[in-house]
């Protein structure tokens, strides 16, 4: 209010009123109405498409959104915290690593989890008040070894649809910060806060579809995975084939593949920080390294990666005292045991957390005389084991019941 | 060599977020805050490629010089040299850049088929993004001063930001001396409802170049890829879909330049006028890249001799004014063509006026209908125009031409659907702003209004937005 109004309405007190009207009427005009009144309409719009993001999310994100929700939620139930990537979330069955160690376990394994990934939820989870007897998990950071310039910050900007499900404001800040990239910064901070722009290629896909009149076929398999890591506590279990099961091919091995462990900085640093926060916690980790088909192996041998991942995970374990390798990817496992080239089906989901299972009661008893790198024997078939519900029963249950909103 | 700082970069929107309340706190500080705009300026140059930096300061100091030495010289032959030492420069710096490596390779063509194969060198060089602008703008200072229509600036640091101003130092709009080297002179005070109304044309040209320019571009190249196999509608679709992408890329930039200019205190030049609906080739050019057409007209057509010297002058004058604009747009004859076709109409218009003029209807609905008819006809050939300008070479331009006139079809729904969303909008949008003869009528629409409009803005941006999309059109001239 300017001071000649003040002035009058000082000398005539009973114009006091309209002056104020006055005053705040040329205050009113003078704010950007029609921007602030489109605020309040994304507000609105947003807070549904917040709600209802099942709607349209994709199987990647979900995927994250689904851990990072769990890790909410399954604090006090998980006393052995499975984190890392798909490798983990196909390989390790909780309820098998329950039954040999006595603990309650929850796999929290992510499609593309990275170190960093594992380092944010166990912060998260830290800090909502688990504390877990044990950490498992793998570090595998990077794809496939089919791209040709690969670095951490490709990375990051690659994978920012699925770091939007998880990470806070403070810990985009702080990734920002790690990988010296800004404009990840802007962009997760702009996907976390507002979900349209987090879920565009989503929203678009569905949008697509629905004007093509392609049938939710998206729709039945997010609800299929949603079924599946509910009944199967986070990991993820796929059918065996019934027949000449073949997978995939592994990508051709390149040099690039070679490099991209050491190219990938944010991979050490993540991991240090995570092995780090561990120590301090005095909880042991579990570093896994899954069965592989030999396809995979044969093109990382070949490509030099394979002897660089391994020498990378003997000087951790020596700086380390907590850490543990199990190594099991030269255990034999034939193809049969796959789902694809690097991920394993439910029988060598079986398999593998078994023996992972009985390692981790060994060293969790015995943890001063026990070996802190161990190779997994040769694969050996289960036939005592329950029988788990995989995702094409999943399916089914998610077909079938007609409720598919798990 | 970097990429350029797009508008529509998280790049360009930290260094903004960082600049505006720097400059706004020194608003008492008129020197510092135009050392701030030079410095933003040339880091915003230096950005794409920090050694062609240094053309843009050999083209600032020669000019600032220039322009001193022809304001304090009588002698008139003395003050005619520096002019064209100035322009001796600028159009120099111009032709090494971006047409040597043109003109010799023509040249090396038209020798060959004389049956002479005389090699000639051919320069590794990449174009310096804005050049043609930023030469231009300043070149124009020093013939302003010649012409004493300015008193030259004694103040290094003002000549340098009016040079280096950042918001259209790459793609224009090009601005006059007498416009914006005032109010690069004279301190600038904060004005709200300016702020919003550069938010406004941000948000608006931001929009237009990612929702519109952006997502026809992916149909637009491609169907260009493809024109042997074409048929006549996919071609006429990909011709249509040019000139929205071009008419949206292009002023959508100048829209957020000028937004960007508003926010920062300035104005800048209006750069385009709803151009497709000039119901004439001539109208055509008073409401397209406004800037460049009135500055071909007042130092190159008038200079020429404009209409001055008679029928036959004026039109030799007007089809070089054309060819030469063609020409600035890019160094290949696909431009030349397309620049000889923009006078080549422009002149039929001339000779037709006195025949259209009598066939004016009266009537008020005759004459709307009359201006819908030209409008359509003007569209049209403007639209031929873009297909020259287009063409990557002679062979596509004749292939897509081929395709329209031997292979005529209605266009697939896949590509007719979006390509039809994309303008649809924008369309109405325009119509709204034709009808009521005002750019800036959402600004005056209700509150609730605005809302929804912007509400629909932010949508279509952020779920229709294409944001791969690349460099601005413009960016290249």
């Amino acid at each position: 209010m300017d001071r000649k109004v003040a002035e009058t309405i000082d000398v005539c007190p009973s114009r006091r009123g309209s002056y104020l009207i006055l005053a705040m009427g040329r205050f009113v005009t003078r704010l950007p109405l029609g921007f602030l009144g489109m605020v309040v309409l994304v507000v609105v719009m947003e807070r549904q498409l917040r709600r209802n993001d099942i709607r349209y999310i994709e199987n990647g994100p979900v995927c994250w959104k689904y851990s990072f929700e769990r890790s909410r939620s399954e604090v006090a139930t998980a006393e052995i915290l499975c984190l890392g990537s798909s490798l983990t979330k196909f390989a390790v069955h909780p309820e098998l690593i329950a039954r040999k160690t006595g603990h309650s376990a929850y796999n929290f394994g992510l499609y593309g989890g990275r170190a960093a990934s594992s380092y944010y939820l166990l912060a998260q989870l830290l800090n909502r008040g688990a504390r877990p007897r044990a950490i498992v998990l793998d570090f595998f950071d990077g794809p496939l070894p089919t791209v040709a310039c690969f670095d951490s910050r490709t990375d990051l900007h690659r994978g920012i649809r699925f770091w939007e499900e998880l990470l806070t404001y403070s810990e985009c800040v702080d990734l920002s910060l790690e990988a010296r990239d800004p404009a990840f910064l802007a962009e997760a901070i702009l996907g976390i806060t507002v979900p349209s722009i987090r879920g565009r290629s989503d929203i678009r896909f569905e949008i697509l579809n629905a004007v093509k009149e392609i049938p939710g076929e998206s729709r039945t398999t997010v609800y299929s995975l949603l079924r599946n890591w509910n009944v199967n506590r986070g990991s993820q279990v796929m059918p065996v084939a019934r027949k000449n099961p073949s997978p995939e091919p592994a990508a051709p091995a390149t040099e690039v593949m070679a490099d991209r462990w050491e190219n990938h900085r944010l991979m050490e640093i993540y991991t240090q920080r995570l092995l780090k926060l561990t120590r301090e916690r005095g909880i042991p980790v579990y570093w896994i390294m899954p069965p592989l088909s030999a396809d995979v192996i044969a093109a990382e041998e070949l490509s030099g990666f394979a002897p660089r991942v391994r020498q990378f995970a003997d000087r951790m374990v020596r700086e380390h005292s907590h850490l543990i390798l199990v190594d099991a990817r030269s255990s034999g496992y034939d193809r049969s045991l796959f789902h694809d080239a690097t991920h394993l089906n439910e029988a060598g989901m079986r398999s593998f957390s078994e023996d992972l299972g009985a390692i981790i009661a060994q060293t969790l008893n015995e943890p001063s005389t026990a070996s802190r790198v161990h190779v997994l024997p040769h694969y050996q078939p289960r036939r005592d084991n329950p029988t788990f519900e995989n995702l094409n029963q999943s399916r089914v249950a998610v077909d079938g019941s007609g409720s598919r909103r798990s | 060599m970097g990429e350029a700082m797009l508008f529509n970069s998280f790049q360009f929107a930290y260094f903004f977020a960082a600049l505006l309340p720097t400059y706004w706190l020194l608003r008492k500080h008129h020197r510092l805050q135009n050392l701030l705009l030079l410095s933003a300026g040339y880091y915003f140059y230096a950005n794409w490629n920090p050694r062609f930096l240094s053309l843009l300061i050999i083209s600032t100091v020669m000019d600032y010089g220039c322009g001193i030495a022809v304001d304090r010289i009588d002698d008139p032959r003395k003050r005619k040299a520096f002019v064209f030492l100035s322009m001796a420069l600028n159009l120099g710096m111009l032709g090494y850049f971006k047409y040597f490596n043109f003109f010799a390779e023509s040249l090396h063509d038209a020798l060959l088929r004389a049956g002479l194969n005389v090699p000639l060198t051919q320069l590794n060089v990449v174009l310096p993004i804005g050049i043609s602008f930023y030469t231009f703008q300043s070149m124009s200072y020093v013939i302003d001063v010649y012409r004493k229509d300015i008193k030259p600036t004694r103040d290094f640091i003002q000549f340098a930001t009016f040079v280096s101003f950042f918001p259209h130092l790459v793609a224009g709009p090009i601005m006059r001396p007498t416009t914006l080297l005032p109010q690069v002179a004279n301190p600038r005070r904060f004005n709200l409802q300016q702020f919003y109304s550069g938010a406004y044309l941000i948000f608006w040209g931001l929009t237009k170049k990612v929702v519109v320019a952006d997502n026809l571009a992916n149909y637009v190249n491609d169907l260009f890829g493809r024109y042997e196999t074409l048929n006549g509608g996919l071609a006429l679709l990909a011709v249509y879909g040019f000139a929205f992408q071009i008419y949206c890329d292009f002023s959508g930039y100048t829209d957020a330049a000028r937004g960007i200019a508003k926010c920062l205190g300035f104005e800048l030049a209006l750069n385009f006028n709803l151009p497709y609906f000039a119901a004439n080739p001539q109208e055509f050019w008073e409401r397209w890249h406004i800037s460049l057409s009135t500055w071909l007209r007042d130092y190159l057509y008038i200079p020429l001799g404009g209409n001055r010297g008679g029928k036959v002058s004026l039109y030799r004058n007007l089809m070089l004014t054309m060819i030469i604009g063609g020409l600035w747009h890019g160094a290949a004859w696909t431009f030349v063509l397309w620049g000889f076709y923009q006078g080549l109409i422009l002149v039929a218009h001339r000779l037709m006026r006195p025949w259209l003029a009598r066939i004016q209807p009266t009537e008020l609905i005759d004459r709307a209908c009359w201006r819908l008819l030209r409008m359509f006809v003007t569209f049209h050939l403007v639209c031929f125009g873009w297909l020259i300008f287009r063409a990557s070479s002679l062979v596509q331009l004749s292939g897509m031409i081929r395709a329209i006139v031997e292979r005529p079809a209605i266009p697939a729904a896949t590509v007719l659907v979006p390509v039809t969303l994309c303008i649809i909008p924008l369309l109405v949008v325009q119509l709204v702003q034709y009808l009521s003869k005002d750019l800036d009528v959402v600004l005056k629409t209700p509150w609730y209004v605005r809302s929804v409009f912007y509400t629909a803005c932010f949508y279509a941006f952020i779920l229709a937005g294409e944001f791969g999309g690349g460099q601005f059109i413009y960016f290249q001239f």
